[in-house]
C-alpha cells in the first residue's frame, strides 16, 4: 500500500470536529530544555535551539480546568498508549507548553475504534478515550483489509500496467 | 498593503495568517536524494492578511504531511473561517510544523 499520511489529517480532522472554536495547538514539543540551554539562551530561543531532539506529541488542548495531552492513532493504538505515558511525564518537565497555566494534565487517546483490551488499558491508566471515525478512515480501512485479496490485487496490476502503457509510470 | 508572491515562514516564528481560496495542483522537483524530476502535488492557498496586516500573496507547500494538516478545511472553504498560526521548526526532512487555528469573528 503506498505510504500516505493519514494520521496528521486524522487529528486535524478530530480537533476540528470536536473542538471547532479553538483552544488547541498540535505538533507539540515537549520535554525539558537542559538549564545550560536556557542560561545561556533565554527560554524562548532555547527552545528553538533544543526543538529538533523533543518528542511531539500530536496536539495540547487547554481550558481552565484541564490541559489534555492528545494523541491520536488510526493503528496502533496500544503503542499509543505508552507514548501518551510517557508524553505525560514528559509535559510534567516541560516548561514552554503552550497556554499552560498549571491545570492538570489529561491523557486523551483518540481511535476509530478499540478492542475491551484497549479500553481497559485506557482506563486503568488514567486515559480518556475518544472513539473518532471519518468516513475517509472507513474507507481506508475497507482498502487496507482487501489489499491482498486476488480481486483487487489483479485490479492493482491492471492499473499499473495502464499507467506504465501510457508512460505514466 | 503589502505585495509578495509568498509568505516564507522564519524558523521558530510564528506567523498568523487568513487564506481566501485554494488550489491542488501537480509540479516538477528535482529529488535532492536522486537529482531526478519527480512529480509531486502541491497545496497553494492565498492569503490576504499575514500577523494582521493586509497582504496580496500565497502560501504554497509540497509537503504532503503538512498539507494534511489543512484537508479538513478544505471541504467548503472552511479555511475563510479561521486565522492559522503556524510555526515551523527544524529544515529539510526534519521541517515541522506547528499548527494553531482560531475563529474569526463573524462579519
Amino acid at each position: 500500500m503506498p505510504r500516505e499520511e493519514r494520521e496528521r489529517r486524522y487529528v486535524a480532522d478530530y480537533l476540528l470536529s470536536q473542538f471547532p472554536a479553538g483552544g488547541w495547538v498540535t505538533n507539540v514539543p515537549l520535554g525539558p530544555i537542559p538549564e545550560e540551554i536556557i542560561a545561556r539562551h533565554g527560554l524562548v530561543a532555547g527552545g528553538k535551539l533544543f526543538r529538533p531532539s523533543r518528542p511531539r506529541i500530536d496536539a495540547v488542548r487547554w481550558t481552565n480546568a484541564g490541559y489534555w495531552l492528545i494523541e491520536g492513532k488510526i493503528r496502533e493504538a496500544k503503542a499509543a498508549i505508552g507514548d501518551l505515558l510517557v508524553y505525560k511525564a514528559l509535559a510534567e518537565k516541560t516548561p514552554d507548553l503552550p497556554n499552560y497555566d498549571g491545570q492538570p494534565f489529561i491523557m486523551r487517546l483518540v481511535v476509530p475504534w478499540a478492542l475491551d483490551w484497549i479500553k481497559q488499558a485506557a482506563e486503568s491508566h488514567g486515559m480518556e478515550l475518544a472513539i473518532f471515525l471519518p468516513p475517509w478512515v472507513e474507507d481506508y480501512v475497507r482498502l487496507r483489509q482487501n489489499y491482498f485479496t486476488s480481486e483487487v490485487r489483479l485490479a492493482r496490476e491492471e492499473k499499473i500496467r495502464l499507467r506504465e502503457q501510457f508512460g505514466l509510470e | 498593503m503589502v505585495l509578495q508572491n509568498y509568505v516564507i515562514l522564519q524558523p521558530g516564528v510564528p506567523a498568523r495568517l487568513h487564506f481566501t481560496s485554494h488550489r491542488i495542483f501537480a509540479k516538477t522537483i528535482t529529488d535532492p536524494g536522486t537529482g531526478r524530476p519527480k512529480p509531486i502535488n502541491a497545496l497553494e492557498f492565498q492569503v490576504d492578511e499575514l500577523n494582521g496586516q493586509p497582504v496580496v500573496s500565497a502560501y504554497s507547500t509540497i509537503s504532503q504531511k503538512h498539507a494534511q494538516d489543512f484537508a479538513p478545511y478544505l471541504p467548503g472553504e472552511r479555511y475563510r473561517d479561521y486565522d492559522f498560526i503556524l510555526t515551523v521548526s527544524g529544515s529539510g526532512w526534519q521541517t515541522e510544523y506547528q499548527i494553531q487555528a482560531i475563529p474569526r469573528p463573524k462579519r
